[in-house]
């Protein structure tokens, strides 16, 4: 059974279909990437599953359970978590403190979610800044929060909207490290990603929208050579056609 | 001596100090302007749980003093209850009441959730000013009520203002404890997390909407008590003092001028406000009334642009750098002898 089914989910706002009848499986313990060019309507997918808005029509199904609809706290719940792709971090409020808010789905006792929420800092090599205020961290350091809180809810799958956008090279590949480590602890993700280079290498499996359609789904290698995928990216004079 | 223990005496002392204050200040005239003092620190510690805390800014409180004060009144009116009772009567009505109304517009943001609250308050103001008879209870519209004297413990009434100092003293002392405890379990977390950036928050698996309600239903509560200790210690009330718009938006400028959502914040802001608030209606009633509030606009406008924080965090930061200074030279003078 996939752990997460998205069966034919349209959204549409007013005449503007963002995601129109997109299928999507996927597989325990796999790394699933998204892509598409600007607008095609990942976000708007990725916030139906978190429950940010209802999809148009289609449902979502988490472990075989119907979450349609479902609010994004009681998604949270169901141990689904997830980053935004503006990060959102409590500017006032410390490191630590922010994880909290997320250790606190786990238990009610400040003493235990304080603890859980530094082991998830130091896994996320954050520990050392638990104390700052998140409005004075850099850029690289505000994207490793976002999935430290996310991680601090203790989730089986985990959905990544553009974790690693605006971030330089060298910061790349360390939250790749980061990413695979969380994978290797048994969490399922779920991500969309700008950087080529990075889902590529990232991924098992990825699924390329257009449009709000979607147009491939394979492997990266597989999904690097097709065809519509080149064509949807660089246009159609870019094609190689063997002649 | 360290820091931390100075902190600590400096601290015991203000209690011994605000604790024993009536035994060596008799005048009736100054206590009763410390008690309003507590009496709006109070009333801004529980507006603060929603408007510090939730990241909205209610200015409709005065619906729930005014609920408060009617309530113990009327039942002591009609049937006698003691107003002890009344008080958690007002505080249970205010509190249902504040989550009917918290229900719908908790959910609006930013401004439309004051003009919300601020609409709710005012009619309620026009409701009682309107009303003689309730039913079987006599409100007296715009005349208010005169609550019959008869002084005894049971009848939370008295003479001296000393019982008065002592009771809103313990109430707000227990208003900074409730809040100060809140603030380091989940629902003091959730509210910070939901007033701050709701949709993060939501995605983190906070019903930030539910939270919040049951914030208001705290806030009112304690504002509701706040109404019968009014109308004990005046033993008159009528809409206009007690339902206003000013004062609402009164509670409102203490919080935002002492410090939103901060523990200290509506104590400092209380302090530094009331006795401008309480020497202007002294001087200046008579010609120029609610020229306090005009100096509140001011001091709130200043604050706004230089201390967006509240005037907590210079007056934190001065404290502590007080504290360095003081526990240092004493260092320095303990190697030299």
């Amino acid at each position: 059974m996939a752990k997460l089914e998205i069966k034919n989910v349209s959204k549409h706002f007013g005449g503007l279909k963002a995601v129109d009848q997109v299928d999507l499986s996927i597989e325990e313990g796999q790394i699933f990437g998204l892509i598409g060019p600007n607008g095609a309507g990942k976000s708007t997918l990725f916030n139906c599953v978190a429950g940010v808005y209802p999809p148009t029509y289609g449902q979502v199904f988490f472990k075989g359970d119907d979450i349609t609809a479902m609010k994004p706290w009681d998604i949270c719940k169901r141990r689904i978590a997830r980053t935004f792709q503006l990060v959102k971090p409590f500017k006032m409020k410390t490191v630590l403190y922010n994880t909290m808010v997320g250790s606190y789905i786990r238990s009610t006792n400040p003493a235990e979610v304080r603890d859980m929420a530094l082991d998830v800092l130091e896994k996320m090599h954050l520990a050392d800044k638990k104390d700052l205020l998140a409005k004075n961290l850099t850029i690289a350091d505000r994207k490793r929060l976002e999935l430290a809180r996310a991680m601090a809810t203790n989730p089986e799958m985990l959905l990544l909207d553009e974790c690693m956008a605006g971030l330089r090279p060298n910061e790349v590949d360390e939250i790749l490290d980061v990413i695979r480590g969380i994978r290797d602890s048994g969490v399922t993700i779920f991500v969309i990603e700008h950087i080529m280079r990075a889902i590529m290498a990232l991924s098992d499996r990825i699924a390329v929208i257009h449009f709000g359609e979607k147009i491939v789904e394979g492997t990266p290698q597989e999904v690097s050579t097709d065809e519509r995928v080149i064509k949807a990216y660089l246009g159609d004079g870019y094609v190689a056609t063997g002649n | 001596m360290t820091k931390e223990t100075l902190d600590k005496i400096l601290k015991i002392v203000l209690i011994v100090g605000v604790f024993t204050l009536p035994i060596w200040m008799s005048s009736p005239t100054y206590l009763q302007i410390l008690i309003l003092l507590f009496f709006y620190a109070y009333l801004t510690t529980s507006w603060n749980l929603v408007g510090g805390w939730a990241g909205v800014l209610p200015l409709g409180h005065s619906a729930y003093v005014g609920i408060g004060a009617y309530t113990s009144t009327i039942l002591f009116m009609h049937y006698g209850l003691s107003p002890w009772i009344g008080m958690l009567a007002g505080g249970v009505l205010a509190a249902i009441v504040g989550t009917i109304i918290g229900i719908p517009t908790l959910k609006l943001r930013g401004a439309y959730f004051a003009l919300a609250t601020m609409a709710f308050g005012e009619g309620v103001r026009v409701f009682v000013e309107n009303t003689d008879k309730l039913g079987p209870f006599v409100l007296n519209g715009p005349r208010g009520i005169c609550i019959p004297l008869s002084e005894s413990f049971w009848n939370f009434q008295f003479m001296s203002k000393v019982p008065y100092y002592y009771i809103i003293l313990i109430m707000l002392c227990t208003a900074l404890f409730v809040t100060w405890y809140m603030s380091r379990i989940r629902i003091g977390y959730y509210l910070n997390a939901g007033g701050e950036e709701p949709e993060a928050a939501e995605a983190l698996g906070v019903n930030v909407a539910k939270y919040k309600v049951i914030a208001m239903a705290i806030s009112c509560f304690m504002t509701g008590l706040a109404g019968t200790f009014y109308a004990q210690l005046a033993l008159y009330f009528y809409p206009k003092a007690i339902l206003g718009l000013d004062f609402s938006f009164e509670i409102a400028f203490i919080a935002l001028i002492g410090g939103r959502g901060t523990l200290a914040g509506p104590v400092l802001g209380a302090l530094i406000l009331r006795p401008v608030s309480d020497f202007s209606r002294i001087y200046f009633s008579s010609f120029l009334p609610g020229l306090h509030l005009v100096i509140y606009g001011l001091v709130l406008i200043l604050v706004m642009i230089y201390q967006p924080r509240g005037i907590q965090e210079p007056l934190n930061k001065f404290y502590n750098w007080i504290l360095d200074k003081a526990t240092g030279n004493i260092e320095k003078k303990g190697v030299k002898s």
